[in-house]
């Protein structure tokens, strides 16, 4: 795992969350995609597990830090993290590798991780807006579309289906 | 072994950061909040940058607050906003006021006017010139003496006659450079030359105070003064050459030594106590 790679990538991902991507809406300008959890279904589905669980909680930690659901952190270090390390453990059962699978992937884990950030919000007492349209159908569905989309230059950049590719090489020869 | 290794480590890592994002979500939010506002501030160039020009791209639509950076230049600009308002506010009250002293103004001036307007209809007043007067205060005993915010400045001497509600009131008794003192007919060192019109009588009226005089040795000609018979103060120098309304009939009665003679009381025709302006006769014109 490129750390460096990553803290840049995940860096410019937060900057461009709250800048940029707010010139790509549709229906609505609250209704557009997630960059960091296109970021974490990316990374959970690429990585080692170890590196799964760390880039999954440091995904989680840049969401919270750049456009905080609440007024305090923590919702979504805890939400991203686990989900990301579920679908971690999940990929090693079945392969998310076809585009409408990780399109799935990532509607899939819009919904839960927005479910669960609302419901840890709520063990502060200080439960913020919650849109149900908007935040567990519309924008999931909208990161679902482009994320697939952006893992062909997210893996070349993060060098990571040649790393992927040599290691099922490595398995193929020991076998 | 090395699996084992791993396997432990993904879990323990995974319990680790848990334990992490926990201890982020029960800190003070202040604590937190200032983590996000460190980040807004190490990469206030790149956020603000961006923000500009999605704002640029969206100017249709409103600003979204969505990032620390954007809470506080959103609250800057709300304060700017607000000390603007402010600023507005003070503004319009001034004008208000200024607008109503100029109402005001305008309808004192208006209300001048027709007074004025109103003492010209008589033909005789027409030689006369009038000083407006505005009443300051009600003083003396008995409540006999007016205050009225124009002097010496304004062409006002000691023995002007006053009129209010084009009725004789009294007299201008003191004046100073700005204000004037005026003796009502009711105060008891007022003399004024009466004449009774109806029983072609005369004499002098002098005030008893608490708002009514006395015209005292009436020779009524054997004709019964009757209650609301005007009375009519006379030529006397300084004076225009017409007769002005002074009082009316209160009640009347015979001398006890001379059953000729009468004493007749009486009361001012104008409701002096709602008065709110006079009018001093400066002098006669050529």
């Amino acid at each position: 795992m490129r750390w460096f790679r990553f803290a840049v990538l995940v860096l410019v991902a937060a900057i461009l969350q709250t800048t940029f991507v707010d010139m790509v809406w549709i229906l609505n300008a609250n209704i557009k995609p997630d960059l960091l959890l296109i970021l974490l279904v990316f990374f959970a589905v690429r990585c080692e597990p170890t590196d799964a669980v760390i880039a999954s909680f440091a995904i989680g930690f840049a969401a919270d830090l750049a456009s905080p659901a609440t007024g305090f952190m923590g919702p979504r270090i805890i939400s991203f993290g686990v989900f990301g390390t579920l679908l971690n453990d999940l990929h090693n059962v079945i392969s998310i590798r076809r585009l409408p699978y990780q399109a799935a992937a990532i509607f899939v884990m819009g919904i839960v991780t927005a479910i669960a950030s609302h419901l840890l919000a709520y063990l502060r007492a200080e439960p913020a807006a919650f849109s149900v349209a908007r935040q567990c159908f519309w924008q999931p569905a909208l990161s679902a579309i482009i994320g697939p989309f952006l893992f062909l230059p997210l893996a070349w950049l993060m060098r990571m289906d040649r790393l992927r590719r040599r290691r099922h090489a490595s398995v193929a020869r020991t076998r | 072994m090395k699996n084992k290794w791993v396997k432990t480590s993904k879990r323990m890592m995974f319990l680790y950061l848990t334990l992490g994002g926990l201890i982020f979500l029960f800190s003070p939010a202040h604590l937190t909040g200032k983590l996000q506002l460190a980040y807004a501030r190490v990469f206030s160039w790149p956020l603000s940058t961006g923000r500009q020009l999605t704002l640029a791209s969206r100017t249709a639509l409103p600003a979204e607050v969505s990032s620390p950076s954007d809470y506080a230049q959103a609250i800057e600009v709300h304060r700017q906003l607000q000390d603007r308002l402010a600023s507005l506010e003070t503004q319009h009250r001034k004008l208000q006021n200024h607008l109503a002293n100029r109402e005001a103004q305008l309808q004192e001036a208006q209300r001048k006017i027709d007074e004025l307007a109103r003492l010209r209809t008589v033909p005789e007043w027409g030689r006369m010139r009038f000083q407006q007067a505005g009443i300051i205060s009600v003083s003396g005993q008995g409540q006999s003496e007016l205050i009225v915010d124009r002097g010496q400045q304004d062409s006002l001497v000691v023995g002007q006659y006053v009129l209010g509600d084009l009725s004789m009131i009294g007299i201008v008794s003191d004046v100073s450079p700005q204000t004037a003192r005026i003796k009502l007919i009711t105060d008891p060192t007022s003399r004024i030359p009466v004449r009774l019109a109806e029983l072609d009588a005369g004499g002098v009226m002098q005030g008893t105070g608490s708002g009514m005089a006395e015209i005292a040795n009436v020779d009524t000609k054997r004709k019964t003064p009757r209650a609301g018979e005007r009375v009519y103060a006379v030529k006397t120098p300084g004076f225009p050459g017409v007769p002005i309304v002074v009082a009316e009939v209160v009640d009347s009665r015979r001398d006890p030594d001379n059953p000729i003679l009468w004493t007749i009381r009486v009361k001012p025709v104008c409701d002096i106590a709602s008065l709110t302006d006079v009018a001093v006769i400066i002098s006669d014109r050529p």
